[in-house]
């Protein structure tokens, strides 16, 4: 970014203020979106993989079991949504989450349309990213989701201690990272109950994996995950 | 389908199994589409002596039904008393034990050695049946070994008698558990009874399930030890027989989530004590077959609660992935 389109974007900024609802670039014209969203954004459609969440031309899970029952997700994690969500969980722009829960709760209104959720749940934060960061954006997407669905949110998991965060890694060292991570919260009960998990992104979807297992070891019924966008994996051939 | 009045939906029973098929276990079978179940056995002396064991036994709840209580016992007067207590646990069906091969059922003269007099078992049959409002089933075995093979006579002995089903296990008191079951047996006692015949013996999944229907022509299936660590096989015998449709093997962490709901249920019948201790054999056969469960299977053969069992399962789940 030169000098001139900094200048371009401060003088936009100053007359316009309006952005665009997923990437937050300024936009001219009077509209929601910008020019690039419009046009190409990455949204899953067609029939989905009941196992990975991929659109079906896209899916390369091999129908892998995970532990969860079930997920589904608006976005693949490309272009103008990979911009948002990178200004969503980085640089403070926790006014994105609305928008992004918004396409959510389309998705969990189409794909899980039969099912009565006890209550939706997030991936939490360690006492250390708590105290780092400013806030979780997985809690602030499940918020805005709760707002929506009208289905009580409830901290039922907790993060025992630190690892390295998962997009740190590569995408082989993943998969051990996370074991023993996650647990529900001492006392919490989820005996019988259908949870709806909420997370930012999947890539390997071993966080989410991990978190619906436990879970389900602690007597939950059936657990539904839900993100914000996914990492469409690229197909072997 | 029906036997005597009652009205049964689909085709695989859950067989009576001594300290495996108690209540929780029953109630579980029954979710996955079990289609009657029958109790453990019960001790038609104890019952009739009013014994707060048996009692507790033959206890069946409003969420296992149609069931069926098993007694055993050898002497006639004593098993047509035992039906008015019997009928305080409000089952549907009695059924007779004639199949048990224990040394201490067969030993007493109950259980399969009435399989070496058949007059004596018809009179069992009678008595019961006249004391009971309610109809009763015969389970037996081939015979008392391979030289006296008398399933034939004694199915015949029982329907005179006025059993509305008999159930056959393809196997002689000498053979115990161990070798092949033969269904040639099961078949001739079909073609030679007009009642309902229950094949029974090394049912394990879909394909055995329709092989024994198949080939002994038997109106229910009842399954045994097929079950043991695995209740969703009724689940998938009915998905075969009525749709064709294979169901696959539910995922570890599924398997998992219905062991610790079993064992959960089990405490709470049982309270924790008893209930940790039954739990073990049935986390060891949950847990059969599965990458890394030898290891622990020694610590699940300890099990004192619920958190070990938690940990040991996360465990397994984490390496069958």
């Amino acid at each position: 970014m030169n000098i001139f389109s900094k200048l371009k974007d401060f003088i936009l900024w100053l007359v316009l203020t309006k952005k665009c609802k997923y990437c937050n670039t300024l936009i001219t014209k009077n509209e929601d979106l910008c020019d690039d969203c419009k046009e190409n954004l990455p949204r899953i459609s067609g029939g989905k993989c009941k196992f990975c969440g991929a659109g079906k031309d896209k899916c390369a899970c091999k129908k892998h079991h995970m532990n969860f029952d079930g997920i589904t997700s608006p976005f693949y994690y490309e272009k103008g949504i990979k911009q948002g969500l990178q200004l969503l969980k980085f640089n403070n722009k926790s006014h994105l989450a609305k928008t992004f829960a918004e396409d959510m709760a389309d998705c969990v209104n189409k794909d899980f349309a039969h099912i009565d959720f006890d209550f939706i749940c997030y991936i939490p934060f360690s006492t250390m990213q708590i105290a780092e960061r400013s806030y979780n954006q997985s809690e602030l997407l499940a918020e805005e989701l709760s707002k929506i669905l009208e289905i009580p949110i409830k901290n039922a998991l907790v993060k025992l201690f630190d690892v390295k965060t998962q997009h740190d890694m590569a995408i082989m060292q993943r998969k051990g990272n996370v074991h023993g991570v996650y647990d529900v919260k001492n006392g919490f009960d989820v005996k019988g109950k259908t949870v709806l998990l909420v997370d930012d992104i999947m890539t390997t979807g071993e966080t989410l994996n991990n978190c619906a297992l436990i879970m389900k070891i602690r007597g939950a019924e059936k657990v539904y995950c839900i993100t914000a966008a996914l990492t469409a994996k690229k197909k072997k051939k | 389908m029906k036997i005597g009045n009652v009205e049964i939906k689909g085709k695989a029973v859950l067989a009576p199994m001594a300290g495996v098929a108690d209540r929780a276990f029953r109630e579980l079978c029954v979710d996955y589409g079990a289609a009657y179940v029958v109790s453990e056995m019960i001790s038609s002396k104890g019952v009739s002596m009013g014994d707060r064991k048996s009692k507790d036994l033959m206890f069946l709840s409003e969420k296992e039904r149609p069931a069926a209580v098993q007694i055993f016992g050898s002497d006639p007067v004593v098993m047509a008393q035992s039906v008015e207590s019997v009928m305080q646990a409000n089952p549907q069906i009695i059924d007779i034990n004639m199949g048990c091969p224990a040394p201490k059922i067969a030993g007493n003269g109950g259980g399969a050695s009435l399989a070496k007099n058949p007059l004596l078992a018809e009179k069992i049959v009678k008595a019961v049946v006249e004391a009971s409002p309610v109809p009763v089933t015969v389970k037996i075995r081939m015979g008392w070994d391979e030289n006296s093979i008398n399933a034939v006579e004694m199915a015949k002995r029982a329907e005179n008698a006025g059993a509305s089903a008999i159930t056959v296990h393809g196997r002689t008191r000498k053979q115990m558990y161990a070798p092949p079951v033969d269904r040639n047996i099961i078949a001739e006692v079909k073609k030679s009874v007009s009642i309902p015949v229950i094949g029974n013996g090394d049912i394990i999944d879909e394909q055995s399930a329709a092989i024994m229907l198949e080939e002994t022509n038997c109106d229910l299936i009842m399954i045994g030890r097929g079950a043991l660590g695995c209740p969703w096989v009724f689940s998938q015998i009915n998905a075969y027989l009525e749709h064709g449709r294979v169901l696959p093997t539910p995922p570890v962490a599924e398997r998992m989530r219905v062991m610790i709901k079993h064992i959960e249920t089990l405490c709470q019948y049982k309270g924790d004590y008893v209930g940790m201790r039954e739990a073990r054999k049935h986390a060891g056969w949950y847990t059969k077959g599965l990458h890394g469960a030898a290891k622990y299977r020694q610590v699940l053969g300890t099990l004192e609660n619920m958190e070990q069992l938690q940990e040991i399962a996360y465990k397994i789940c984490i390496e069958n992935q």
